[in-house]
């Protein structure tokens, strides 16, 4: 399968750095070679939730896999309808732990935007405003963009509330899916797609014309050229001090070309993780997450670290070699020791159940041999009754048949008198 | 740099309604001549100068200035980015007809969201800081309507408020057009309050869900 170029970056806002505020975004992709499927996340936390970032990094890594299975699930089922009620249920299993964390759910707000690109078709999943912008295949000719042409282009965006800023986040809502946003795209008719934070919308979008920026998505594809790195350049062009006049917001973006589009040998930094097992650039994210983001909580620190030894199917490579030494050893000492417990715990209740199981079997045994005794008492009880019955019976022919014989006997005398006469 | 948009900034609209009536010149320090008014002049000047140590702020805040005096108020500054803010220097002269210039400041604002709608810019809740040294000298019958302006447009969420009564004046006016407790200030206080109000506005615009912040401060119990 021909893989497709994927290129993230996500640096902190000015205003977070000054302010000290961690960068609250996170992303993750994941890309599946063997089928094809790509799938993309990103959520923006919100600056005003105290576990935003914690918030927005689970959505990422959770969903990142949780939507890839179930896209496959829904290929091979060859049911499209599918796909809507497992991404449903993926989102609400998300929603379902991060509400088990302690401090209440509203300390976890995040957005959610998500692609799905599948040589099958494209799936866009929207909830709050970080914008996703869906450029079309023919915009895209000898393998470079086109900026006079640049303008076939969606923008996935949140319905604009009366004031800025004033979005809704996955978690704000109990019924969250009254505000599902759900689109599908050709993935045939598409020659990039950009899944943003609403700081990176402030540099790629034109607001007042809700258009894609032109000029910007230029300049990133001329320094995708011109660097070696593709990581890097995205991360440089992000990171540039002008941007600050625009936006003080965290600025991160996932874009994804179609391989076919660039004439390019790809290269990412050493820092990039983009190894064969397809999972994306979580590095510092996850380091993070699981090393300490909340200080002083360490409720929530063992949470996620439960969290992530439940979910090693999934995203063990990824674990394996992004976290650090002292971090993995605790946590396979962790998942070692919970599975020792786990097999004790199985091993006496099987036999319990065995030592149950026989007592039961003896009783049911005493039990029978009782029922047993009473009921051959019973039958021998009838029998005597029957037998005595039937003597009686018997008796009474003998004695009819005695009278008969003697009657008979008395018949034949009397024939043999008259033979005589 | 020309590649990246130039008008992208979410707007915040900020009208200062000042108390340019005749007790503004009241001299506030014996050892030279510095009344309430130069105070107030000094103040309008820090917050400019601290929202252009903002590179969002400068371009995002846009600010209008109410002069109350005389008969009726004054717009002495009309809408302008703090990036091309010039501080115009307010004298101080006649009555406090606050009611008028609240009156003002309240369509001033609609006008504004409804020119950033037009140019499809976001934006956030405009906010009206109401300076004052004393009671407003309008009719009942005037004060209690802009009372009633005032009052619907914060129910309604179209502005944020900010009262300031200056040296201990009464504040049961200026409170009932408040969103919150009006701020108590000492007129040698201004430059602290504005910088304050700069900090706080250039916290609002870094906000994620949109609503108004507030950096902390002794100015405030």
């Amino acid at each position: 399968m021909e893989n497709n170029i994927i290129v993230a970056a996500s640096v902190p806002g000015y205003s977070h750095i000054k302010n000290n505020i961690p960068n609250q975004d996170s992303y993750s992709y994941v890309e599946d070679k063997e089928s094809g499927i790509t799938v993309i996340v990103v959520s923006d936390g919100a600056g005003s939730s105290k576990n935003s970032k914690l918030g927005s990094g689970l959505c990422c890594d959770f969903l990142t896999g949780e939507l890839l299975k179930a896209t496959k699930q829904t290929i091979s089922s060859k049911n499209p309808r599918m796909l809507n009620t497992k991404i449903i249920e993926s989102i609400g299993k998300h929603l379902e732990y991060i509400a088990s964390l302690p401090d209440g759910i509203s300390s976890y707000h995040h957005t959610l935007s998500a692609v799905i690109f599948s040589p099958y078709g494209g799936k866009i999943i929207q909830i709050g405003d970080s914008p996703i912008i869906h450029i079309k295949k023919h915009n895209c000719s000898n393998n470079t963009f086109d900026s006079t042409i640049l303008t076939d282009t969606n923008i996935y965006n949140e319905e604009k509330s009366e004031y800025a800023n004033q979005t809704v986040f996955l978690t704000t809502h109990s019924d969250w899916f009254k505000y599902l946003r759900m689109y599908s795209f050709s993935s045939e008719d598409t020659s990039a797609i950009l899944v943003m934070s609403d700081g990176a919308g402030s540099i790629f979008i034109d607001k007042p014309k809700n258009k894609i920026y032109s000029p910007a998505f230029m300049e990133l594809l001329k320094r995708f050229r011109e660097y070696e790195y593709l990581d890097l350049a995205l991360k440089e062009f992000l990171s540039l001090k002008e941007i600050d006049s625009i936006t003080g917001d965290d600025k991160t973006l996932v874009a994804l070309f179609p391989r076919k589009w660039i004439n390019k040998e790809i290269k990412y930094s050493a820092g990039y993780l983009n190894d064969n097992s397809g999972v994306g650039n979580f590095s510092e994210e996850l380091t993070y997450k699981v090393e300490g983001l909340i200080e002083g909580n360490s409720n929530i620190i063992e949470d996620v670290k439960e969290y992530y030894l439940n979910r090693t199917i999934f995203n063990s490579s990824h674990i394996d070699e992004k976290l650090d030494n002292k971090a993995e050893d605790e946590l396979l000492y962790k998942r070692d020791i919970k599975e020792t417990n786990n097999n004790f715990v199985f091993r006496l209740c099987l036999c319990v159940l065995f030592f149950l199981q026989c007592i039961m079997c003896f009783l049911f045994y005493i039990k029978s041999a009782r029922l047993s005794e009473d009921l051959n008492a019973l039958n021998k009880k009838q029998e005597i009754i029957l037998v005595n019955s039937e003597l009686r019976e018997l008796n009474s022919i003998f004695s009819r048949v005695n009278i008969y014989s003697e009657s008979n006997n008395l018949c034949c005398q009397q024939l043999q008198m008259l033979k005589n006469k | 740099m020309s590649f990246l948009p130039q008008n992208n900034q979410n707007k915040v609209a900020c009208v200062l309604v000042l108390d340019g009536s005749s007790s503004m010149n009241i001299n506030i320090d014996m050892k030279k001549s510095f009344s309430r008014i130069d105070a107030l002049n000094l103040g309008v000047i820090a917050f400019k100068d601290d929202l252009l140590r903002d590179s969002v702020a400068k371009k995002s805040v846009d600010i209008a200035i109410i002069k109350v005096s005389d008969v009726k108020p004054e717009l002495i500054l009309d809408w302008v980015s703090a990036e091309q803010f010039s501080p115009p220097k307010i004298g101080a002269s006649g009555s406090t007809p606050l009611a008028s210039a609240l009156i003002n400041a309240v369509e001033m604002c609609e006008k504004r969201k409804r020119y950033y709608l037009r140019e499809g810019l976001d934006y956030y809740r405009p906010w009206v800081i109401i300076i004052s040294d004393g009671e407003p000298t309008d009719s009942d019958s005037d004060w209690n309507s802009a009372v009633n302006i005032m009052q619907s447009a914060i129910n309604s969420k179209k502005i944020f408020s900010i009262g300031v009564a200056i040296d201990k004046c009464s504040t049961k006016k200026i409170q009932q057009v408040s969103s919150n407790k009006v701020v108590e200030l000492s007129s040698h206080q201004f430059s602290e309050f504005f910088v304050w109000l700069s900090g706080s506005i250039n916290a609002t615009l870094n906000s994620t869900d949109g609503t108004e912040q507030f950096i902390a401060t002794n100015l405030i119990s």
